[in-house]
């Protein structure tokens, strides 16, 4: 259900008529989230996972112990050792340095996909929300037609169509994923188009733009975050997904799904090859789980379970 | 142990196998307690494409014809060419243009329909006219192709004087033509009374009426699920074996074939090139009680790299028609070509996409694949030799400024094999040449599309030879004839030189022809046209009850000479 968050201006307003002097400390809506956040434990966890791998991530794009693309670094299939902390896979690859560069991937793909899903839903649902009409009758058909097709059916025909580059995995996962968002900002609208300070703004003439951008998007702005964190894993998931189907990022490139496909074809003679991909697969989306769960307890602690 | 001392053992326990084979070893030895159930079990990954040897086009299909249908000659275990349908080798005309064959007398369709000269000229005129993959090993004989073409309906150079002799008339001699009659595919002879009645088409879709004159008949068959045999009773081909039942079952990935030979369900996993994943290869090599079932056979297939003639950087002679010859001194391509060649570590490539040489092996020796007929020997490839600093040099040389390789699209057909050999080869560029290989793949149709317009700028070659002669390779692959757009020369290599020498070799006996064609063979590693870089293994996985089993490096063991023992 969708709730209506209280601006801070709300918040200080409503603390007024309290009394000055019996003001507890003076906070925002966001610091007092990231407080909440911060004393969730899972949360927190989340949050140092996901660091590591942002780090490892950065870190990948200038530096690997082995290129993630070079061959024959020894025995193919060879297990960990000091000079392969994760051993070899059936390349002869090292599989450290393309775990660390499958980060790079896996994040990409997923903040980049939650990035533009994010955008095109938001947009979409500001519209069907605000204007309703035949604008909402559009979109919100548009969203029940896109709901009726399998989101897998569309992501392999786009990347069939566009090729199987970075960029068109995440055009193509963001082209399946912005409809949760789009009917969330339209819930989100659709209610905060009818408050007091919408009219106050729309009776002093204020341009409907700008009542969008500056008063019924920073109101709607929790729930975005939340539903946008909870896109990321699924955007990595399906990246994966894609890979398994031998439609993800295209080889040499580690990604995790695809390092898990090679690696499970060897199950049985080498079983480190699939353990590295799939553990850091696991808890990154993990993290972003219990980060989304967090984030959503610290904007609106009324939906905590 | 080195590789090459480890194939040159494995050769030489071949060697002697087939020895032993040849020498009668095939059968059982009284030693030998056979089981009470002699059914021969295994699996395919998928369905017969053809079952009417008019049309067969792949080895799998061939497994099974050599066993239900007949034809003059056929190869012994060991590819030796030996009398079928014939009572001897062939009589050959002084100017070698008149081939009689004179048949058994005792020959019958497994439904009984006794098979006489007639048949065969009904059989071979109606494989021309359908002009199916092989009808080519009939075009020899005068008139072939105007049955082909649909010009004539009546094979003008097939004759039968009587019921036990056909007579052949060539256009012109073809001292390969016997190699071709051999293969189990246009030559078989088939039944002119049952595929009337049954119809053209329906024939070959039930057990019934699928009938041939080979040791074996199928008695039962489910499309995409399972096919079923037992050997012809009074067979006229003499004794039949020890199987009393050959169980096919269809639709099995190579996983699930190697989990149901583990349980006892397959006999073998290897059939009809339905051999054992690389991962269970290397498994069984590295368990030493289980790597007792596992036999590595040479194969009949080259794969390699080839270059365009005359689209792209390595053309020797850009812009050509196809089919036009291209031979150019200067070579402006060549350079490049061999930078691209000495760039590749074969060793690095068997370790990686071969399962560390099990399901293939460093081809050294050119196209030809090792031990056939045509092969130049190991390291008779001179641009077989790995050699990064001097490729590199010679890249820079060639393209100093990188604009040759610049967006180099590699195309291939993708499947797990494929992507191996093409990801390490990519990997071996970027790493010995410093250049960035896009790879581009697609299903076999459009690469062989794309191949057969002759836009492929650089890509995958691969070769299944059908027979053990150079003919087989050079006629298919290298000549000016087939470097027309829509033919098989997907180079467009085009030397008529080549051409002149290979023709004159195919007129003669193997033994005469030999050098000719080794000199030949010569001239396409020299000029470059493929970069060889590995021959083909069948791997079969074999209970240790069964006996008979095996690959001559171009098909199965006949069934006839399988048995099980007690287990």
């Amino acid at each position: 259900m969708a709730t209506v968050v209280p601006t801070t201006l709300e918040v200080a307003e409503e603390r007024q008529i309290v009394g000055a002097d019996q003001l507890p400390e003076q906070v925002t809506l966001w610091q007092d989230a990231w407080r909440r956040l911060t004393r969730n434990r899972m949360a927190v966890i989340g949050m140092v996972i996901i660091g590591f791998f942002l780090v490892t991530a950065v870190v990948s794009f200038v530096w690997t112990p082995y290129d993630t693309w070079r061959q024959a670094l020894g025995i193919t299939y060879s297990g960990p050792s000091l000079a392969h902390p994760l051993g070899l896979d059936d390349y002869g690859r090292d599989i450290l340095s393309r775990v660390m560069g499958g980060a790079g991937i896996a994040l990409s793909v997923g903040v980049g996909a939650s990035l533009v899903a994010s955008a095109i839903g938001i947009i979409l649902g500001l519209l069907a929300g605000f204007y309703r009409g035949k604008v909402d009758v559009l979109i919100s058909l548009l969203i029940n037609i896109s709901y009726g097709v399998p989101d897998l059916l569309i992501a392999l025909i786009l990347v069939v169509l566009i090729g199987r580059g970075i960029q068109n995995i995440i055009l193509a996962i963001s082209i399946t994923a912005w409809l949760g968002m789009a009917r969330l900002v339209r819930g989100q609208t659709l209610a905060l188009r009818e408050r007091e300070f919408v009219e106050a703004a729309r009776s002093i003439g204020t341009k409907n733009l700008k009542i969008l951008s500056r008063h019924i998007l920073p109101n709607a702005l929790g729930p975005i975050v939340v539903q946008a964190t909870y896109l990321v894993p699924a955007a990595i998931i399906f990246e994966a997904f894609l890979s398994l189907l031998g439609l993800g990022v295209p080889p040499p490139a580690p990604s995790w799904g695809r390092m898990a496909v090679e690696g499970y074809k060897a199950i049985q003679i080498a079983p480190h090859i699939v353990l590295a991909p799939c553990v850091a697969l696991s808890l990154t989306v993990l993290a972003f789980n219990w980060l989304g769960d967090g984030l959503r307890d610290a904007i609106d602690p009324r939906m905590r379970r | 142990m080195t590789r090459s001392s480890k194939f040159r053992s494995i050769a030489a326990a071949l060697g002697a196998l087939s020895l032993v084979a040849a020498c009668g070893g095939g059968s059982s030895g009284p030693s030998e307690s056979l089981a009470a159930d002699q059914t021969f079990r295994f699996g395919l990954a998928n369905d017969l494409s053809v079952l009417d040897p008019a049309n067969v086009d792949s080895a799998v299909d061939i497994t099974f014809m050599n066993e239900v249908f007949a034809g003059l000659y056929r190869f012994d275990n060991n590819l030796k060419i030996i009398p079928y349908s014939t009572t001897a080798m062939p009589e050959i005309s002084a100017d070698q243009k008149t081939w009689t064959f004179h048949l058994r007398k005792d020959m019958q369709f497994s439904n009984g329909d006794k098979i006489t000269s007639a048949d065969w000229v009904w059989s071979w005129t109606r494989t021309l006219r359908l002009n199916g993959a092989y009808a080519s090993n009939l075009e020899v004989i005068h008139g072939a192709t105007d049955v082909e073409s649909g010009k004539a309906t009546t094979l003008v150079g097939l004759t039968a004087p009587d019921a036990d002799t056909l007579v052949a008339q060539l256009d012109a001699p073809a001292g390969f033509w016997l190699t071709q009659l051999a293969m189990p595919t246009a030559t078989l002879v088939l039944d002119q009374k049952v595929i009337t009645a049954a119809g053209e088409d329906a024939w070959t879709t039930k057990a019934e009426t699928y009938i041939g004159s080979g040791p074996f008949k199928m008695t039962a068959r489910v499309p995409k699920q399972s096919m079923d045999f037992d050997p012809v009773k009074n067979w006229w081909g003499g004794d039949t074996g020890k199987l009393t039942h050959v169980h096919v079952d269809i639709g099995i990935d190579d996983v699930s074939r190697v989990k149901k030979f583990e349980s006892g369900g397959y006999e073998v996993v290897g059939m009809a090139n339905n051999g054992p994943g690389p991962d269970d290869i290397l498994r069984y090599k590295n368990d030493p009680t289980k790597s007792k079932l596992l036999t590595i056979y040479p194969g009949a297939r080259t794969t390699g790299i080839g270059f365009n003639f005359v689209t792209g950087p390595f053309a020797a002679k850009p812009g050509t028609t196809p089919g036009e010859p291209t031979v150019a001194d200067p070579d402006p391509g060549k350079d490049g070509r061999i930078a691209f060649a000495e760039a590749i570590d074969r060793a690095q490539l068997i370790d990686i996409a071969c399962a560390h040489g099990a399901t293939c092996q460093a081809a050294t020796g050119g196209p030809i694949s090792k031990g056939f007929k045509g092969w130049l020997g190991d390291n008779g490839d001179q641009y077989a030799k790995f050699d990064a600093a001097g490729a590199k040099a010679l890249l820079q040389k060639w393209d100093p400024t990188g604009s040759k390789v610049k967006g180099l699209e590699f195309r291939y057909n993708t499947n797990a094999a494929n992507d191996k050999y093409f990801g390490n080869l990519q990997a071996q560029w970027k790493a010995n040449l410093g250049v960035d290989v896009k790879l581009v793949t697609s299903d076999f149709p459009t690469l062989q599309r794309d191949r057969k317009r002759k836009t492929v700028v650089i890509g995958r070659e691969s070769w299944s030879i059908d027979y053990d002669h150079p003919q087989d390779w050079f006629d298919n692959l290298f000549t000016c004839a087939q470097a027309k757009v829509g033919r098989g020369n997907d180079e467009a290599y085009c030397n008529p030189a080549l051409d002149t020498l290979t023709a004159s070799a195919n007129a003669k006996p193997i033994e005469q022809a030999l050098p000719d064609y080794i000199k030949a063979a010569k001239m396409i590693t020299g000029d470059l046209v493929w970069a060889s870089f590995t021959y083909g293994t069948q791997t079969y996985l074999t209970q240790s009850y069964v006996r008979g089993t095996g690959y001559n490096a171009l098909y199965d063991y006949n069934w006839e000479g399988i048995r099980i023992l007690q287990h």
